[in-house]
């Protein structure tokens, strides 16, 4: 089976690890993520203003590449890894089958593009390895079980909210943490796992940042969990960078590593997770510690 | 006789002023027919340093199109002007001082990020090359991209005057070559072996020789001269 991918800027960049990760585990899987040959920008927000065409055209012209692709792969899905994509291009996709009117609209002023027919399914990576793998195949796969393993799957909000491109359950998500049972880890619930990690206030607000990360991390690290898990590059990097803040303010005592799921996908179902392994030496102590 | 060679004649409206031209003159020389002198905004003629920029109407038609001014000919019923300069604001770097982190474009150029993908910058290039999909990949730090897709640029600046998010795009991609040619494409390695060559010495022989050779005996020589 082949997707119809795209990357958003962040994993050309700072996400580039979490890229790395994802396309090794579906090829481990059994399918294939492919690029879309060229790409925009996804338009970073959903903008809310309810007559605005301009800022919506970034996520139209993906969709349309993804229209292309797909008659190629016989698919109308396309899949992304960055939660804050998915978030963007779904609510625009979602906005296009709620208002024909307006799909009609930037059609008509996108002149040189084929017409979007609105007929394109936005997946997260996650939902992909849910939907259409299973967690039953992913555990026939398990090459090293995650046994000892605390892990905190840890959503933030782009997966989940608003309600209409929620893939999982808004307050109790367990996609992700089904996932990582399967592959033998002992999953903590965390209450603060939809909580927002503060985004992009990084930029301008870095205080309203480390106030989402201390509740966040204290509730994970109370809880005794070995590692944060998550599928956002920029919860990813908040939480991270902001633990290093918090933890030079004498805020937090100690870090909590956090990780992309696909990377511990990798250690476990990956023959090749040496690198993985010797980059996270506490996963390897942990997964010592079973044989006594 | 002389009247049916005559070249045909249409109408082309510069800046709102009709004028008849023959058909078949470019942009530029059918506004030198009609008695514009260029003191400015001329150039090469030759579609390489991109200083006629210039814009049309059609007739009927809503789109506004571009086009270098001395690679164009005319249409009847054109509604023409020529741009000969775009103020742009062109950072001043020195390419040895920069990397090629991610950001590095986005620092000298932050408005990048404002690109909202509208694509009218790629519809206005004279010179169609997909301006939109180089901001966007300079953006992601994808400076090889950048530097590909922009090659061509002849840095007429239409792409500066259509863009939505004031991008100076010309300015964008001259930086991603730049930054290309000095750390990510391989080195020309047969130019500074030409130059060693050249310091070393290998001419001296044949230009002292010549030196002292009478002019007939230079003539001859050339005539006698080995070409590719």
């Amino acid at each position: 089976m082949e997707y119809p991918y795209y990357p958003g800027c962040t994993l050309k960049t700072t996400g580039k690890k979490d890229e790395e990760a994802a396309l090794e585990v579906a090829k481990l899987l059994g399918f294939e993520l492919k690029e879309l040959p060229t790409w925009t920008c996804c338009g970073v927000v959903y903008n809310l203003t309810s007559d605005v065409m301009a800022d919506h055209l970034s996520a139209t012209r993906t969709l349309i590449r993804a229209q292309e692709m797909g008659r190629e792969l016989k698919t109308n899905k396309l899949v992304t890894l960055c939660s804050m994509c998915y978030n963007v291009l779904k609510q625009v996709n979602l906005m296009y089958k709620n208002n024909p009117d307006k799909l009609n609209n930037v059609n008509l002023f996108m002149d040189t593009e084929e017409d979007y027919l609105g007929n394109i399914e936005i997946m997260h990576f996650l939902e992909v390895l849910y939907n259409d793998i299973g967690p039953e195949m992913i555990k026939a796969k398990v090459k090293t079980p995650l046994t000892n393993l605390k892990v905190d799957p840890y959503y933030g909000c782009m997966l989940l909210r608003p309600k209409t491109i929620a893939f999982d359950d808004q307050d109790a998500p367990h996609v992700m943490g089904d996932i990582l049972s399967a592959l033998g880890a002992k999953v903590i619930e965390n209450p603060m796992t939809v909580e927002c990690c503060g985004a992009h206030q990084i930029i301008t607000n870095k205080e309203a940042v480390l106030d989402c990360v201390q509740r966040i991390v204290k509730a994970s690290q109370s809880r005794g969990a070995d590692v944060i898990v998550t599928p956002c590059p920029l919860c990813q990097y908040n939480l991270t960078t902001g633990q290093k803040s918090l933890f030079e303010k004498g805020k937090i005592n100690h870090q909590t590593p956090v990780i992309y799921l696909s990377e511990l996908l990798i250690i476990s179902l990956s023959d090749n997770n040496q690198d993985y392994l010797k980059d996270y030496k506490f996963i390897k102590d942990k997964l010592e510690e079973r044989g006594g | 006789m002389a009247e049916k060679n005559q070249i045909p004649l249409v109408s082309v409206f510069i800046m709102g002023k009709e004028y008849k031209v023959p058909s078949g003159l470019t942009l530029m020389k059918a506004m030198e027919y009609a008695g514009y002198r260029y003191t400015r905004g001329a150039g090469c003629r030759a579609g390489f340093c991109g200083a006629c920029a210039t814009i049309y109407r059609l007739k009927d038609d809503y789109r506004l199109k571009s086009a270098l001014a001395c690679q164009t000919t005319v249409d009847d019923g054109m509604y023409l002007v020529q741009l000969p300069f775009t103020p742009a604001n062109k950072k001043k770097y020195d390419v040895e001082k920069l990397n090629i982190a991610h950001n590095v474009i986005l620092k000298e150029y932050p408005e990048i990020a404002r690109c909202i993908s509208c694509n009218s910058c790629t519809k206005v290039c004279p010179q169609e090359l997909k301006v939109m999909d180089y901001v966007q990949a300079s953006l992601r730090g994808d400076i090889e991209k950048a530097a590909i897709l922009s090659f061509d640029c002849v840095q007429c600046g239409l792409c500066a005057f259509r863009c939505p998010a004031e991008i100076t795009q010309y300015h964008v991609g001259q930086l991603a070559r730049r930054l290309n040619g000095k750390f990510v494409a391989p080195k020309a390695m047969h130019t500074e072996e030409a130059v060693a060559k050249l310091n070393s010495g290998i001419t001296k022989k044949e230009i002292s020789k010549l030196k002292v050779l009478k002019l007939a005996e230079i003539k001859d020589l050339y005539k006698k001269r080995v070409t590719e």
